[in-house]
């Protein structure tokens, strides 16, 4: 008899499987080992009993519509087919369902809470309100010992270190926990905090049942101030990240998404600064008067730097003077003095030094600008450096038609 | 503090006169999203309008407190961590 090819073969297996009712639809327990994704998405698995042990695969599109993932160490069911891949040989479950095992009652107790709140509209994206972009009280309801709580702080630490933080301890697993929870956000809502993060790290779904709990689901939703939600590793989804106003993946994502970056900030800052300073400075020009040193006004205006930044801003400082520098040369009449102050040579008070006067109408205080706006017999009021002089029109001359 | 021109010169004109008055007293007390939103239109009027100089000088001096605030708020550099009881009133810091 010819032999068969290896394609043949494989084909020949799977349509065996196809046709095997009792290798279709069907739900398989065990416990899962080297559960991971690929590169591609798809996700790959072992389960094993006392026995015997047997490959699985979940494509990407059926893992990401699943609430929970396959996780080492743990028991699961999964609901799926037999089948053959033939580009390795491997007869595999192919699985569309996940669920952990002997937590049926759990679950179903879960996907009722989550149908009545959902009901009632506590998840409505209607309802959900915005964070806050500069938030100065920020409140941490978690563990005070847990690794989650320093990632919130060393994160608001980096990013915007002028905020209070405030913690509501509480425990975040066990029995005891849920009505902890409650009365902590009872405590930071009576803080006066300008948002709320909600946060405790990765866990099994027991750890993380807690958040789950309907009273917490409710003191979370009747919090006076918004609500971020961070609450496991990014694939953990509870009842508690549905209320929240904002769920992030992790404690750290959401320390971040509530803080503005300082650094940011102060380059803004120092932008502002510049434009503000360059418009005294053409004001100056107009009025023929001399320039500024550049750096020493941005160092009145922005005082001692963070160590962190130090090094960015000698490089910002130095690029900056280079800039000033090559505008000075395109003013006309530019002097440059080294380092002698020149802030005060912006001040009006300098200007009027100098010979320049402010002059106004005696009559209504109106500043004068052009010989029309006075007529023969007006009094005027010429403010000098350091006083007044009282002057009486006697006739006018125009400058420039 | 060392004042860049005498206020006395522009106090009298009563435009400048409010504008100085209020660039000290209520600048000091602001959150930085107000410092920061204030000094943003302080220098967008500068920049569009065609200010007369005593107005202009006001608004230089209001912009350049607005900025001095808001550089003051981010130099802190030291996260305060407090913990709070029950009625939300701070019992002290965080170990970490």
């Amino acid at each position: 008899m010819d032999a068969l090819t290896v394609s043949e073969l494989c084909l020949r297996v799977k349509s065996v499987l196809r046709a095997e009712p009792g290798l279709q639809d069907i739900w398989v327990e065990g416990e899962v080992s080297n559960a991971r994704p690929a590169a591609s998405g798809h996700w790959y698995w072992t389960i094993k009993d006392a026995a015997g042990s047997f490959k699985c695969v979940m494509w990407k599109a059926v893992a990401l519509g699943q609430m929970t993932l396959p996780a080492d160490g743990m028991a699961f069911r999964f609901h799926g087919k037999v089948t053959l891949y033939e580009r390795g040989g491997d007869i595999q479950l192919d699985v569309d369902f996940v669920e952990p095992a002997g937590q049926g009652d759990l679950w179903q107790a879960f996907e009722r809470l989550r149908r009545q709140l959902e009901a009632e509209g506590l998840f409505d994206e209607a309802r959900k309100r915005p964070v806050p972009p500069y938030p100065m009280r920020i409140g941490v309801v978690t563990s005070p010992q847990a690794a989650a709580l320093r990632d919130v702080a060393q994160t608001i630490q980096r990013r915007w270190p002028c905020a209070t933080v405030l913690v509501a301890p509480t425990r975040v697993q066990g029995a005891e926990a849920p009505a902890e929870i409650v009365a902590a956000l009872s405590a930071i809502a009576r803080a006066a905090v300008d948002v709320v993060l909600i946060v405790r790290g990765g866990g099994s779904i027991e750890d993380l049942w807690a958040f789950n709990d309907e009273a917490v689901a409710r003191a979370i939703a009747a919090c006076p101030v918004p609500t971020v939600s961070g609450v496991g590793h990014e694939t953990d989804f509870t009842i508690a990240d549905f209320v929240a106003d904002l769920r992030m993946p992790t404690p750290t994502a959401a320390a971040e998404r509530v803080t503005p970056d300082a650094a940011d900030l102060r380059q803004a800052v120092d932008d502002l600064t510049e434009r503000l300073a360059r418009q005294l400075r053409w004001r100056q020009d107009a009025a023929g008067s001399g320039l500024a040193s550049l750096t020493h006004r941005l160092a009145l205006v922005s005082p001692a730097r963070t160590v962190v930044d130090r090094h960015a801003r000698v490089d910002a400082n130095r690029a900056r003077l280079k800039r000033a520098l090559a505008g000075r040369l395109t003013v006309a009449n530019a002097h440059l003095d080294g380092h002698r102050q020149r802030l005060e040579a912006l001040s009006p008070t300098a200007i009027l030094r100098r010979g320049f006067a402010h002059v106004t109408r005696f009559s209504d205080g109106r500043t004068v600008r052009r010989p029309s706006d006075v007529k023969g017999g007006d009094g005027l009021r010429i403010r000098l450096a350091d006083g007044d002089v009282r002057a009486v029109v006697q006739g006018q001359t125009r400058l420039f038609e | 503090m060392d004042r860049r021109f005498n206020p006395t010169l522009v106090a009298r004109h009563p435009d400048a006169a409010a504008a100085l008055e209020s660039a000290t007293e209520d600048v000091a007390a602001l959150g930085f999203e107000d410092a920061f939103a204030r000094l943003e239109t302080t220098v967008q009027q500068l920049e569009n309008g065609d200010l007369p100089l005593e107005q202009a000088v006001a608004a230089y001096e209001r912009g350049l407190a607005l900025a001095q605030r808001c550089a003051l708020l981010l130099e802190q550099v030291e996260l305060k961590i407090r913990q709070v009881d029950a009625s939300g009133n701070d019992v002290g810091a965080v170990p970490l």
